[in-house]
């Protein structure tokens, strides 16, 4: 199955958008495809929590995107301020959709006595699909090298998965005080990992 | 289309994207997040280095479970057993003092004495000096006072922050032979004093 990229929904999107309004409108869809690709990341991970299954997942976001391109075509998508939304929507009822097919095609392998085949490995865990192993490495690295306060922090938080206010009591800190020094710390990991610590990352200094 | 939204504390209030990485959010609430983070370049930051940092401590996405690194699971009846069984006595003690019993003033306290904590003052820039004190555990509020030579309290500030920013303004004008100090105390739910410190010199700004 082809691929839809970021750049190639925003040419079509952009392009069908320009036939209805102002050329110079398509000025502002010069950062679409950027703006799309992160959409689409956020979008796997939606579909990936409610599937639990990374591969459907990506199936889905390529479907909303289709049908997002379908929709424009149609006119249906005057603003492209409402297409973040619209895909979300999308995706939430692809998966609503496939997850009863899939409960009433388990019934119905129930009652033929049938027992379909094990899931492929790669589908159990949307994270073991969704970070590389030298994503991973590259992580390990940079929690290595934090300082022992941030990595114990961070661990706390995202790993066992304490709210502030359990922390702040563990480590006689406020809850607030637990929450911006977590922030600091994910910028320094951010920053140590080399992902685009630029300002519109928007983490809190 | 802006995606930055460097202000958001919607999921410092709740730990959110804490929650959220774990399973730990309800349907409604995650779904509710996921529109959020659609918009939110911050809250998305976290989201995936959350995710990032699972991966590689090799624990699932989206899997709610307990504490994984051996922390002890405190038992709420304990310590909700514990803190009546403290606001009994300080509830007693304080009947005890209204009585007229004489108790030296620390005996309200929940601990015989208050314990001492260090108030650093250091300047931070022309007319700016930063307060700072370590964190006492459980403690709801610091309580900091500044106050003149001559025991005049010239300003009062209650925060849950370790640190507090004075600025000129802030203070009256210094009159000749009249320096200002600084307290801190370190008050719990109860209002009860944990920690106090010495009085300090502020520095000339």
């Amino acid at each position: 199955m082809r691929t839809l990229s970021g750049d190639h929904v925003s040419l079509v999107l952009s392009a069908t958008v320009a036939l209805h309004t102002n050329l110079s409108d398509t000025l502002v869809f010069e950062n679409e495809a950027a703006t799309l690709d992160r959409l689409r990341e956020r979008l796997r991970l939606f579909a990936a929590r409610r599937l639990r299954n990374w591969a459907e997942a990506e199936d889905v976001v390529q479907e909303a995107l289709r049908r997002a391109i379908e929709a424009e075509e149609a006119g249906k998508i005057q603003n492209l301020a409402a297409l973040p939304a619209f895909l979300f929507q999308t995706v939430v009822h692809i998966c609503q959709h496939r997850s009863l097919s899939a409960g009433r095609e388990a019934k119905a392998l129930k009652v033929m006595a049938f027992q379909p085949p094990a899931p492929a490995d790669e589908s159990a865990d949307p994270l073991e699909s969704m970070i590389t192993e030298e994503q991973r490495r590259n992580v390990l690295r940079a929690m290595e090298r934090l300082g022992a306060g941030d990595r114990e922090l961070l661990d706390l938080s995202y790993a066992d998965a304490l709210d502030a206010a359990e922390i702040g009591r563990r480590l006689g800190l406020s809850p607030g005080n637990v929450r911006v020094r977590r922030h600091r710390a994910l910028r320094r990991l951010c920053e140590l990992m080399d992902v685009t610590p630029e300002p519109e990352r928007g983490l809190k200094r | 289309m802006s995606m930055v939204d460097e202000d958001c504390t919607l999921p410092e209030q709740k730990d959110l994207a804490v929650r959220y990485v774990a399973g730990r959010l309800g349907e409604p609430d995650a779904a509710a997040f996921e529109t959020h983070l659609l918009s939110c370049e911050s809250c998305w930051t976290e989201v995936r280095t959350a995710t990032e940092v699972r991966a590689a401590r090799g624990l699932d996405l989206f899997v709610p479970g307990p504490a994984s690194r051996g922390w002890p699971w405190r038992d709420t009846w304990t310590l909700l057993a514990a803190a009546a069984a403290v606001a009994v006595m300080a509830i007693g003690l304080r009947q005890l003092a209204q009585r007229g019993t004489a108790l030296p003033e620390t005996a309200v306290f929940r601990s015989s004495a208050a314990q001492r904590i260090t108030l650093s003052a250091s300047s931070a820039g022309p007319g700016r000096i930063r307060l700072r004190w370590p964190a006492v555990p459980e403690t709801e509020t610091y309580l900091l006072e500044v106050f003149a030579s001559d025991g005049a309290t010239v300003l009062e500030r209650e925060t849950s922050a370790t640190s507090l920013l004075l600025e000129d303004s802030m203070l009256p004008p210094r009159s000749a032979g009249i320096s200002l100090f600084a307290t801190v105390e370190a008050k719990d739910s109860m209002h009860q004093t944990l920690a106090r410190s010495e009085r300090i010199k502020l520095p000339e700004p």
